[in-house]
Formats: C-alpha cells, sequence, structure tokens
C-alpha cells in the first residue's frame, strides 16, 4: 500500500482520508494532510524540530487528539510542519518529532482557519496491506 | 417517503416514534421547497437525536437555516430541564463559543459614503486585525485576562474600547454570570492571548451596509434606523480560545457519558447532567469564552467606529455610531420558560440559532421593552442582511429564539469549481460591492452563490410568527479573514 492523503468535503466543512503501510506513516500522513489544507508545504522548510507527546482512549481518540495538537501548536505558536518521525505509538499515547518551522508573514500564505479536528465520521481502520483513517475538521 | 409531517405551512414534524429512545418529537421551521435540500444531508437525524437526551423539554427544534453540524445540526435548539434530568452537551453550542453578531447603525446616509466607500473600507481593513494567524494589537496581562473571562464586554469598555451604553445593548449585558477562569486550560489560555481584537477566518466579517428597505417603521424608529441609513455589522466569535475551549470540554464529556451510563446515539452528543460537576464546570468554562467573545466583539467595533471617524473627519460620537444589538449564535444559557402552563428552569442550548425575546421581557432594557429584542440575521457577502424583532410567539413556541443565518449550500470545494473559469473580481462587481480579504481562497469560499438565499430563511421565521421583520440591509463592502 502506498501512503497519502486525499482531502474530501462536506457542505460545511472539510475532510480528511489518510492511509499507509504502517500505522507510524498513517499519523505522519495525517500531520502532512492537516497543514497542507492550511499552507502550501512547498513553502515550509524542514529547520526546526519539535517534540510532541498526545494521550488517547483508543486509535481514533489518539488520531482526533494528535490532530488537536497540532491545530494547537499551529494556532497558539503559529508552527506549520511539513513531516514527521513518530518514535512511540500505541492506542493510548504516542510520541513524534515533527519538522517545520514558524510562520513568517510574507514567506507563508494561510489558506485555511482550522477550528479543531471532530469524532465526526472519525475512523481508523486496518485494510489489506496496511490502515485508512479518516477525520473532519470543524473549519 | 420523507419521514417528516407536515404540521402547517411552516412547520414540519420528525415523530417521537420515528427513532428509538427518543422522548419528544423534533420539529423543523421550513417551507415545502426547503424540505428537499434538508433531507440532503444527516440534519434530520441530527434533529431526532437531540429528541433522546435526557431531561429535553417540548421539541428538539431546527429553523430554516439547518444544515449538518457536530452534534446537534446548526439551526438546532433544545432546551432540557435543569432541576429534572437535564443534560448539558458541547455538541449543542459548537467549537465557535458565542459565535454572534453586532449592529452599529451611524447618522450617515448612502449618499454621504457612497463615494468613498473604498476608502472605509481599506481603512477598516488596516484597523482590524483579520485572517488566519493575525493577532492584535491588545496584549492580555494576566489581571486583564482573567477580567475578560469573568466580565466579558464591561472588560472592554472599561479599556476604553466602547461606550458604556454599548452594554445595555448586549444580549446578556455582554457578561454572561459563572465564568470561572480557573477550569480554563493553559493551551485555551496561550491560543487567546494574541486573539483579543481579532475577526478571525472564514464567514466571519466585518461590513458596511445601507438599509434599503423597512417593514415596521414603528419598530424602526424605537431602534434608530431609517431608510437609507448606513449600518455596519460585525460577526466574530471567541476564537481559538472557544475552540480549545470546546475541544478540552467534548473529551471530559466523553467520559461523563461512561460515568454516568447515559445513552446518547450520537457520540457527538456527549453529555453531563447539570447538576454534576462535569456540567457545571463545562458551564462556568463555556461561560469564559462567552465573555472572551463579547468582549472581542466589542473590541471589533471600537475599531470599527475609529476607522469610520478617521475616514471622514469626525468622531464617532457625531456619527451617531450608536450600537443597535448584539447577539450570540451559539451558546448555552440558563432561562425560565413556561412548559405545559408551568414555568421551568431550562438550560436553552441554541446552536445557530439566535435569541429572540418578545415585548416586556424583563432581560431587555428600557428602550426596546416595548419593540421585542432585536435579531440580526447577517446574510452572505452579496445580497442582504436582515434585522427582526423577538415575538411572543417565539417564547411559547422556541424557547425565545429564531433563525441565525443563510447557511452554506454549497461545500468550499464546490464553491471553487463553480467559480473556475470566471473572474473574482467580475463576480464580486456584480453584487456592486467593494470587498478586501486576507486571503483570496475566503472570499472565492463565501461568494454568494455558496449560501442559501437569507430572504427564504427570514420569510420562514416571520411567517410562522417567531420573528418580525424590521429592516433589511444590502451590503455597500466588507473585509474577512
Amino acid at each position: 500500500m502506498e501512503k497519502g492523503y486525499r482531502v474530501f468535503d462536506t457542505t460545511a466543512d472539510t475532510g480528511l482520508e489518510m492511509q499507509g503501510p504502517s500505522l507510524e506513516e498513517l499519523f505522519e500522513q495525517a500531520l502532512k494532510g492537516l497543514f497542507d489544507l492550511i499552507t502550501n508545504l512547498d513553502c515550509v522548510s524542514e529547520v526546526v524540530e519539535e517534540e510532541v507527546h498526545v494521550e488517547g482512549e483508543d486509535w481514533v481518540d489518539l488520531l482526533v487528539s494528535w490532530l488537536n495538537e497540532l491545530i494547537f501548536l499551529h494556532d497558539a505558536r503559529g508552527w506549520l510542519f511539513k513531516s514527521c518521525v513518530v518514535d512511540d505509538l500505541d492506542p493510548y499515547f504516542m510520541k513524534a518529532r515533527c519538522k517545520g518551522e514558524i510562520y513568517q508573514k510574507g514567506r507563508h500564505h494561510i489558506n485555511m482557519l482550522v477550528k479543531a479536528a471532530t469524532y465526526h465520521r472519525a475512523v481508523v481502520e486496518k485494510v489489506p496491506g496496511g490502515y485508512r483513517a479518516q477525520v473532519v475538521f470543524d473549519v | 417517503m420523507s419521514v417528516l409531517k407536515k404540521i402547517d405551512d411552516y412547520r414540519w414534524m420528525v415523530p417521537q416514534n420515528y427513532k428509538p429512545g427518543m422522548k419528544v418529537p423534533g420539529i423543523i421551521y421550513a417551507k415545502e421547497s426547503m424540505i428537499k435540500e434538508i433531507e440532503k444531508d444527516q440534519s434530520i437525524e441530527q434533529v431526532a437525536n437531540a429528541a433522546t437526551l435526557p431531561g429535553i423539554v417540548k421539541a428538539s427544534l431546527a429553523m430554516p437555516d439547518i444544515h449538518y453540524g457536530y452534534g446537534l445540526p446548526i439551526g438546532g435548539v433544545v432546551a432540557t430541564d435543569i432541576s429534572q434530568e437535564g443534560v448539558i452537551t458541547p455538541g449543542g453550542v459548537g467549537f465557535d463559543i458565542n459565535c454572534g453578531v453586532r449592529l452599529l447603525r451611524t447618522s450617515l446616509s448612502l449618499e454621504d459614503v457612497e463615494y468613498r466607500i473604498e476608502k472605509i473600507i481599506d481603512a477598516l481593513f488596516s484597523m482590524v486585525p483579520t485572517g488566519v494567524g493575525s493577532k492584535g494589537p491588545i496584549k492580555l496581562t494576566k489581571s486583564d485576562y482573567r477580567r475578560v473571562l469573568e466580565k466579558g464586554a464591561l472588560w472592554a469598555v472599561e479599556r476604553g474600547y466602547g461606550w458604556v451604553e454599548d452594554l445595555d445593548n448586549t444580549e446578556s449585558r455582554g457578561n454572561l454570570p459563572g465564568a470561572d477562569p480557573s477550569l480554563i486550560s493553559d493551551k485555551a489560555i496561550e491560543r487567546g492571548k494574541n486573539q483579543m481584537g481579532t475577526l478571525g477566518s472564514g464567514n466571519h466579517f466585518l461590513e458596511v451596509q445601507v438599509v434599503e428597505q423597512l417593514f415596521n417603521q414603528e419598530l424602526a424608529d424605537a431602534m434608530g434606523i431609517f431608510h437609507g441609513q448606513v449600518t455596519l455589522m460585525i460577526h466574530s466569535g471567541s476564537r481559538g480560545f472557544g475552540h480549545q475551549v470546546c475541544t478540552d470540554f467534548l473529551r471530559m464529556m466523553e467520559k461523563a457519558l461512561q460515568k454516568y451510563h447515559i445513552q446518547v446515539p450520537d457520540r457527538q452528543l456527549a453529555c453531563a447532567f447539570y447538576n454534576t460537576q462535569e456540567g457545571k464546570d463545562y458551564m462556568a468554562a463555556m461561560a469564559c469564552a462567552a465573555n472572551y467573545a463579547w468582549a472581542n466583539r466589542q473590541c471589533l467595533a471600537h475599531w470599527a467606529r475609529q476607522a469610520l471617524s478617521t475616514v471622514l473627519g469626525k468622531d464617532p460620537q457625531s456619527l451617531g455610531m450608536k450600537q443597535v444589538y448584539d447577539v450570540a449564535h451559539n451558546i448555552v444559557k440558563i432561562e425560565d420558560h413556561f412548559v405545559d402552563g408551568k414555568s421551568r428552569r431550562l438550560a436553552v442550548h441554541r446552536k445557530g440559532a439566535t435569541r429572540a425575546f418578545p415585548p416586556d421581557h424583563p432581560e431587555l432594557p428600557p428602550h426596546y421593552k416595548h419593540t421585542g429584542q432585536p435579531v440580526l440575521i447577517p446574510g452572505d457577502m452579496g445580497r442582504a442582511s436582515y434585522l427582526l424583532a423577538g415575538t411572543q410567539k417565539a417564547m411559547e413556541e422556541t424557547f425565545g429564539s429564531t433563525c441565525h443565518g443563510a447557511g452554506r449550500l454549497l461545500s468550499r470545494h464546490a464553491a471553487k469549481k463553480a467559480l473556475k473559469g470566471k473572474s473574482l473580481q467580475e463576480e464580486i462587481n456584480k453584487y456592486g460591492i467593494y470587498e478586501r480579504a486576507a486571503s483570496k481562497a475566503t472570499l472565492v469560499e463565501e461568494m454568494p452563490l455558496a449560501y442559501k438565499d437569507i430572504s427564504q430563511v427570514v420569510d420562514v421565521v416571520c411567517s410562522a410568527g417567531i420573528a418580525k421583520l424590521v429592516a433589511r440591509m444590502r451590503p455597500l463592502g466588507g473585509i474577512k479573514g
């Protein structure tokens, strides 16, 4: 299975579908998909690394929490992430090193304000060859 | 076959036996021509789901601008009896807590501004921080921040942003009681720290309008509105602060479901009984976010006054820039209502719905005692917005609530597609408006063609009697995120 993500539309909000041969890659695709919605990733350099920890109750909760943590880091601190390496991952905890930079006016363009990742239609599932997930954002 | 049963020309029932566990029926305010569109998404299902909430009274209601939302549909109104087993659900409020609308009037007529509208909009755009990642000029100190969360718009007025009389013309005087800042996470504090006095993005806007039609001279006179008058409308909310409060408390409510053995058909309706720690904590945190939003709109109104004053060379007082009113349309409030002839204390969730209290309601300031509460309904950026008044019928039928806006018709992607090959500027010019936006994408996504016709929505609530027409305003131009 190739890893990747796809944006899908609902009337008022925006969804993200992702897949990967491993759960680590699935969570990495979630980061990429989110920041692809927020900004033009071509303009983001992977110059700074930030360690991020998240806790969850199950895989869906962990994925939603992961995305909400990234939304917080973007909205409060201006982070734009382009990639990550997932070091630890189980349904209750994950640790990742996220690479990117802080938003700079003029150099980065922001396309969309993402308020939160929701549990609406949120799925993490095993499929032949890997994993698939989807999340709907309140935008 | 449709699950909806027609009650009359403007009301449709979702029967109580439609879904197991429904404690009351659902009632949707709409006209026949809207039903097909409403049936397209899952919003009727959401009306039915809300009818299963513990303690819900009378009916799970939806306004004609209904569409699919997180938990409750947008346009949903749900009241639960807090003296019984009534619950509080963050899904009945939404992420943008106290998103709302403010209307300022002026003593100016169209001819006073028409020839310099571009200058006015440019001044607004340079003075009001807009767009994603915009930081406000206000730096909140720790003690300031606390006062914002506890006192709302009053904090802003104390700091010189606006006038004391603005508070009389704001729902709940811009200050929801019971706010407890100790319940707010560090993340919410950090997210909101630099966003006070910022408009935000998406469908939030600040617009210069002209009153193009009066429907009720007496009510318009009492609200200081005249034909051809220039008005300013602000649509914004609690910014990242409120989004984080909702995110934080949804997690808590998920756990509360298990703790109190509450069964809901949808995880997004996670809730807790009002009389539990979780229920009370959410109310106290939600009040902080509601107060943040009122302080925010108060600051935005101040800059709008300053911008107009700068361009026209007169101070805001002599431009007659008084506040008509400010309403919340994403909120849960404790209110007294008559149900089956008895006064009951209810938690009224309004999610994409506006309070519409009738004449003589004790919460209204003396100058609106005879008119009923001014109700502000923003439309899309090209067509129209409305000023309505609350009615006794709204009090009797919908817990003093009415619609909140147009509601999206096309997704953002579909809006982009619909504009493909066309010039954005030409499309905007068609409406005779001048727009400035931090992001071109926002303008594309917010084009009028992406929204339902607000006049149809307003027609339903006024024909049904849950609001009264006062005036229609046409946009001259505006700023967006």
